[in-house]
């Protein structure tokens, strides 16, 4: 099957940078360290042991977290694929072939997303208890609702990414869209900072957007910091994210390829 | 019985018009004013089966937009195209099917996959049955030695391996219509007859139609029978290469080796552009003098040791035609 087959492509592209991977890593974790120190003096300042629902050992997991899945969730890394295919008109080589755009992109990006989970995420998080005391799901199920909340929020990055790269259909120089869209997901997403560190006006401006699907979400029900009923509404809105913004990008496709087309490429 | 029936097709783009100067700017901001550029115009011809037919004009006469029309992706401002009685840009899926598709500055390939994961891909996007597949790379691989390189990812490929991939790439669903957007563009001499002797053979052999835009005319003398020529979207010649040639390729030359020194060799209707001792080297057109009667002429007045007329090639009939826009005089 082509999906599979382009996951599957996706996968093994990876391996062939290893080096880059390596470096990745590296990278990530010196950010890691200095972003944990950083929360280490804010709750030493704080006096407080607890902020936003945080313990300090919260605080650090959540660097880690972040910094273990962050490129794997576009968060660190900006995507271009698309609006570069779409600037340099090769995209229209892709549209004389009989596959649908979004899942073509969303198959190949979910392998590079999945590689980079394992060989970039997990090296992170076995590295980590080395330095500092780590908080750990306490049970199966939080382990597979984490999971599942991760993979939803794959595919909601990979929407995000998708949908402003579609904005080269319209704008010659949509890059600068892109940027600021990347600024905005570290921001609003919860990558930079938990959002319970927001105060409640912006969090609630957030929360209106689909951006703390791709971090916030998972990494309360890793910490445990979103249970019972908190938790089932996240794990639903990010599943209504992953449908409504699915649908937006397909739509958002369709109006551009639908003006290329009529105005060319 | 045709194959692609294209009728009154016109394709016109808006454009928008920027004033100039630090005002103009300004007021671009406020108002966008469009102006219309008329990229087709009233095209219409039919395409056999089997055919392989040279799309030719110079730049910007409208020859990848009606190429893009073709393929689906462009839709017409008006007028009709049926290939096989699909219409491209409504039976999207279905058509893309049937087609190949070179854009030979743009790959077709994927820029960081070996060649042959590319193949790979491009098998399961058209379903191309196991055997069938392995067959069609067997094949390609053969004419187009594509062995030596197919497991280096296309980012590190020369120009003209590129092109053979890409070609190989658009003919493994077996398409029923190839269409090539300038194949040859860029590559030296060996690898151009690489690319022509393998689109001859699977036109000739496997019967697919193909249509090809280029600006190298050695592509059209090699391959192509029937020529278009577009200028300013529209079509200004559609008939055979030899009939373009007759019509246009007037100059004709005669070298002549004289047995003996003549003071004046000059001949009404004839032109000497070269004279080098006993030789001589005349211009002459076909409308004004048939060459039997030039060196019927000179054999009455010299003594003559030998001759050859030369037909003037397609490259200088073309340039001709270009410079000279003499077909679109004839059509204004």
């Amino acid at each position: 099957m082509l999906y599979l087959a382009l996951f599957r492509k996706g996968f093994q592209r990876m391996m062939a940078y290893r080096s880059a991977t390596l470096a990745g890593i590296a990278t990530n974790f010196f950010f890691g360290l200095l972003r944990t120190y950083l929360f280490i003096a804010v709750f030493d300042a704080s006096g407080q042991v607890s902020i936003g629902g945080f313990s300090l050992r919260d605080a650090i997991t959540f660097t880690a977290l972040t910094q273990a899945f962050g490129s794997s969730l576009g968060i660190i890394n900006w995507w271009w694929e698309v609006g570069k295919t779409i600037e340099s008109g090769e995209i229209i080589t892709d549209l004389t072939k009989p596959f649908h755009y979004f899942s073509f992109w969303l198959s190949r990006d979910l392998g590079r997303m999945v590689f980079q989970v394992i060989f970039r995420g997990l090296p992170i998080m076995i590295v980590y208890p080395f330095f500092f005391e780590l908080t750990w799901p306490t049970s199966m199920a939080q382990w597979l609702l984490f999971s599942l909340s991760l993979s939803m929020a794959m595919i909601i990055s990979f929407c995000w990414h998708f949908w402003m790269n579609c904005l080269s259909f319209w704008f010659v120089n949509a890059k600068g869209f892109g940027r600021f869209a990347w600024l905005a997901a570290a921001f609003f997403s919860g990558f930079l900072i938990p959002l319970s560190f927001f105060p409640d006006w912006l969090k609630a401006i957030a929360m209106w957007t689909p951006l703390p699907a791709i971090i916030n979400t998972p990494i309360e029900i890793y910490l445990g910091v979103a249970q019972g009923a908190a938790l089932w509404e996240a794990l639903g809105l990010q599943l209504f994210w992953v449908i409504a913004f699915t649908i937006i990008c397909e739509l958002t496709f369709r109006a551009g390829r639908k003006r290329l087309v009529i105005q060319g490429g | 019985m045709s194959f692609i029936k294209v009728d009154q097709l016109c394709k016109t783009f808006k454009v928008a018009t920027h004033k100039r100067g630090f005002v103009g700017a300004i007021r671009n901001l406020a108002s966008r004013q469009h102006s219309l550029v008329k990229a087709v115009q009233d095209i219409s011809f039919q395409i056999k089966r089997g055919e392989l037919v040279g799309y030719l004009g110079p730049n910007g006469a409208g020859k990848s937009t009606t190429i893009k029309m073709l393929t689906g992706i462009l839709v017409p401002s008006s007028g009709q195209i049926t290939v096989g009685n699909i219409i491209p840009w409504e039976q999207r899926n279905q058509h893309t099917r049937r087609i190949g598709v070179v854009f030979g500055q743009r790959t077709n390939l994927w820029w960081d996959l070996p060649v042959i994961e590319s193949f790979d891909l491009l098998k399961y996007i058209y379903n191309v049955p196991e055997d069938r597949f392995k067959q069609n790379l067997k094949k390609f691989e053969d004419l187009l030695e594509l062995g030596e390189f197919s497991n280096t990812p296309v980012r590190s490929l020369s120009l003209g391996q590129r092109m053979r991939a890409d070609l190989a790439a658009a003919l493994l669903h077996d398409p029923e219509v190839v269409f090539l957007d300038e194949p040859t563009i860029g590559l030296d001499v060996v690898a151009k007859d690489r690319i022509r002797t393998f689109i001859k053979e699977i036109n000739q052999n496997a019967g697919v139609t193909f249509i090809l835009t280029t600006h190298d005319l050695g592509d059209v003398q090699k391959l192509c029978r029937r020529v278009m020529m577009i200028d300013h979207g529209k079509l200004l010649f559609d008939g055979p290469l030899q009939e373009l040639q007759d019509r246009f390729g007037q100059e004709r030359e005669l070298e002549v080796d004289f047995a003996d020194d003549y003071e004046d060799v000059s001949i009404p209707g004839a032109k000497i552009i070269q004279q080098q001792g006993r030789q001589t080297t005349y211009r002459f057109s076909r409308e004004q003098m048939s060459a039997s009667k030039l060196i019927q002429s000179l054999a009455e007045k010299f003594q003559i040791i030998d001759l050859t007329v030369r037909e003037p090639d397609v490259e200088n009939t073309i340039r001709h035609i270009y410079e000279k826009k003499l077909l679109s005089h004839q059509n204004d």
